[in-house]
């Protein structure tokens, strides 16, 4: 197998599909031309309106081996994908690519499925059970996982052709106008699902708030939908909106949040600038305390990326930022001011970051703070596996932010659990070091030694200053030298980078 | 004199705490062996802060330990264990200066047995008998700092801490004694970690009682207190003034200092240096 450009062994060939090593960001140049889907027509007068799933399916023609693909805008509390992939195992539909954007927790009953023949391979990112299953080797295929932006490329590229796209609807009309804003299963925007709409062969909507045509605003146009599918529930308020997500009281988190937000100020601080917000404790805590030092400053930022939460939106409505740019949001306060405000936009995820298009909004970040499972002393991350070699995370917009912010910070504990996250190697490369810039600890802050610029600008600033590898060091002092993960050679995922190309693959764990 | 604004406890029996006690920049960080340990972990307490001393680090930080009473059947041992690896004995219930004796007498034995420089020594009133004789208290060489606890104080008085009237009484009884030998008072702990405004007003009336800092049971409350402690604008301003007309007086032979065409006495040219020190840490 080659070694790709992180130094890690990676195939040429995935579940019969030839993939490129990882050879550096942006090193792959994009080939051929955009993917199309299947032309449809609906004559005037033709309901779309379907009374059931299985009806749905049968009337579009699921056959075996055909990848279904679904959003995750209703996260934990989604009812959706279990619903249909019941609906698809009850009709005997086998070998089923699943093409979901994220699966979590609550999607555990496909885990069965994985090995009844309902799917033959999940293409996306699995959060809980579903990993730790494909872990132990549950599921026949390999797993593959994309970021955000790389699963637009995959499917704009061809690379991923979607049969249908089963689309959780909080609010459609019978002729297939969609938003989320709206409903008792409101989410904010459904920008993880645009690409599907677009691109699939069959689009169905599933609502439990059917309203009368035209519904408004509308995020999926009616163009795009084929089938309108009334349920009693799409999901779980409880799961999909956290409620106002408080800021982490820890001292140790709060210390990182400190000086991340002193390397911001050093670096990248100034009128017009623009961040990218999301919402992990440590992240809504540098988000807050950026808020107080531009209000003391009197600074104003051009856009916020998110990752929105309450925080972004009250510095939206309080001036201390022009745009608000959304691809999820976490909160109702969110999903509130993206209905009502002008300035909060919601993006298609091509927009967001797609590396193979004319320029998304990552390529104007100024600052992307960001967190990781493990970091190694070249910089690489890790955000999919916990160091037991577990698969329990997606990639989600990781990539794509380290790689287009103009400064990329790592906000990581120097160890959890009595397990450094600063050491020698990670167990998985999700994101190549090359992209990264300087990574934060409660103990002090190391910075990639090609930033120069940083490192002057951090020129007598009260925040440690660390060697990576001495941080390393420190790490592996207090909890002793980690141990390998127990795994087998049998590869379980392949993680891709925003272009691609294979960055590194998943190794099934030993029992 | 050292700063001591900050005292962060931490219960000697947490390692996950202790290990990350030198981080947050705390003047002080006591270990504490007394009162947060129960008695069936004081064994494994003094061991762990024992090695703890020794192989953690503590950053800027003074390192304390609170051992356990001379009441108790800890205390000597508490000593024996940890004194060669602390800065500061921080010696619980203390109510005469004879209980200071008995400790300066155990902690010299160590010390002479381990040849190391004498420890420093903060005793923590906590008794009506103790408050009454802390001016005697305060005389010790070995002590640098007088601190005293409001819980058990306001219960050997027989009445609730929150409606406490005495209390102010007790605070002007520290300072007064501890100030009188030129060593420092140290206040109580403000133990609502959540109200970070009201720990602020906390702070700030210690300062202005005479206090030189007080406990802190959270990190997160360590900058609030610093914050409290900071001297203010005008006090800056002022104090740079008298500085200046300080020098110029020395400078052109006068005995006598003016400002403004007021009189100032060395005191006062005294306090406006500690408030520049003060102001220019952090």
């Amino acid at each position: 197998m080659p070694i790709n450009a992180v130094g890690r062994e990676v195939p040429s060939e995935i579940n019969g599909q030839r993939f490129k090593p990882f050879a550096g960001d942006l090193k792959t140049p994009p080939e051929g031309r955009r993917a199309g889907s299947l032309i449809r027509m609906a004559p005037r007068g033709r309901s779309k309106v379907v009374k059931s799933l299985e009806e749905v399916i049968k009337k579009i023609g699921l056959e075996d081996g055909m990848t279904v693909s679904f959003h995750h805008h209703l996260r934990n509390g989604d009812f959706v994908v279990n619903m249909v992939m019941e609906t698809i195992r009850k009709i005997g539909i086998k070998d089923i690519r699943v093409f979901p954007t994220a699966l979590f927790p609550v999607h555990e009953p496909l885990v069965p499925m994985l090995t009844d023949g309902t799917i033959r391979r999940i293409e996306g990112s699995m959060n809980g059970p579903l990993g730790e299953a494909t872990s132990y080797g549950a599921m026949r295929e390999t797993a593959v996982l994309r970021s955000h932006s790389g699963r637009v490329r995959a499917v704009e590229s061809g690379e991923v052709h979607i049969d249908v796209a089963f689309i959780a609807a909080p609010t459609a009309d019978p002729y297939g106008n969609l938003n989320g804003v709206d409903g008792p299963s409101a989410c904010g925007p459904l920008a993880y699902a645009m690409v599907d709409a677009y691109h699939a062969d069959h689009t169905v909507a599933i609502t439990d708030h059917l309203v009368p045509y035209p519904a408004h605003p509308i995020s999926i146009f009616q163009h795009q939908i084929d089938y309108v599918v009334p349920v009693d529930k799409i999901g779980d308020p409880q799961g999909i909106m956290s409620g106002t997500l408080r800021i982490t009281t820890s001292p140790s988190r709060l210390k990182i949040a400190r000086y991340a937000l002193e390397v911001i100020d050093r670096v990248a601080l100034k009128d017009g600038f623009s961040f990218q917000a999301g919402a992990g404790g440590i992240s809504l805590a540098v988000t807050k305390f950026l808020g107080d030092l531009m209000r003391k400053k009197g600074i104003r930022a051009s856009f916020i990326n998110g990752g929105v939460t309450k925080y972004v939106v009250d510095m939206l409505h309080e001036g201390l930022v022009d745009v608000v740019f959304d691809g999820q949001a976490f909160d109702l306060d969110a999903v509130k001011s993206l209905k009502e405000d002008k300035n909060h936009i919601e993006t298609p995820l091509a927009m967001y970051g797609n590396p193979y298009s004319s320029g998304g909004i990552v390529n104007m970040l100024d600052v992307g703070v960001l967190g990781a499972t493990e970091v190694d002393i070249d910089f690489n991350v890790n955000v999919n596996t916990h160091s037991d070699g577990l698969l329990l995370h997606g990639i989600g917009g990781h990539q794509e932010v380290a790689a287009g912010s103009a400064l990329t910070i790592i906000t990581v504990p120097l160890y959890r659990y009595r397990v450094p996250v600063i050491r020698e190697k990670v167990t998985t490369v999700t994101t190549p070091g090359e992209v990264v810039d300087v990574v934060v600890t409660e103990h002090g802050i190391a910075i990639n030694p090609k930033r120069d610029d940083i490192i002057e600008a951090m020129r007598g600033s009260k925040v440690p200053i660390w060697d990576i590898q001495d941080l390393q060091k420190k790490a592996y002092q207090i909890c002793g030298k980690p141990q390998e993960p127990k795994t087998t050679d049998d590869i379980i995922a392949a993680i891709l980078w925003r272009d691609g190309t294979i960055i590194d693959v998943v190794y099934k764990v030993k029992k | 004199m050292k700063l001591r604004r900050t005292r962060l406890y931490i219960p000697g029996n947490n390692p996950h705490l202790v290990e990350n006690a030198g981080l947050y920049g705390a003047d002080v960080v006591i270990l504490d062996l007394e009162d947060s340990v129960p008695i069936t972990q004081k064994f494994d307490a003094r061991i762990l802060v024992k090695y703890s001393l020794q192989n953690v680090d503590f950053g800027k930080s003074e390192k304390w330990v609170r051992i356990n009473g001379i009441n108790t059947p800890y205390w000597k041992k508490d000593i024996e264990e940890i004194l060669p690896y602390c800065d500061v004995i921080n010696l619980p219930k203390v109510e005469s200066l004879d209980d200071v004796d008995t400790a300066d007498e155990e902690m010299s034995l160590i010390e002479d047995e381990n040849g190391i420089e004498p420890r420093k020594l903060v005793p923590i009133i906590e008794t009506v008998r103790g408050l009454k004789n802390a001016r005697e208290i305060a005389t010790h060489p070995r002590v640098v700092a007088l601190a005293w606890g409001g819980e058990d104080l306001t219960a050997d008085l027989g009445i609730p801490r929150k409606k406490a009237l005495i209390l102010d009484y007790v605070r002007a009884e520290i300072v007064l004694a501890a100030k009188a030998e030129k060593k420092q008072a140290l206040d109580t702990v403000f133990s609502d970690v959540r109200n970070m405004d009201t720990l602020y007003q906390y702070a700030q009336r210690a300062r202005y009682m005479g206090f030189d800092g007080i406990g802190v049971i959270h990190p997160n409350q360590i900058e609030v207190v610093h914050r409290a402690f900071r001297p203010t604008e005008d006090e800056i301003e002022e104090a740079r003034k008298i500085i200046k007309a300080a020098k110029e007086a020395e400078r052109e032979g006068k005995a006598v200092i003016s400002l403004n065409g007021r009189m100032i006495d060395p005191p006062v040219v005294e306090r406006a240096r500690k408030i520049l020190a003060l102001a220019e840490v952090d």
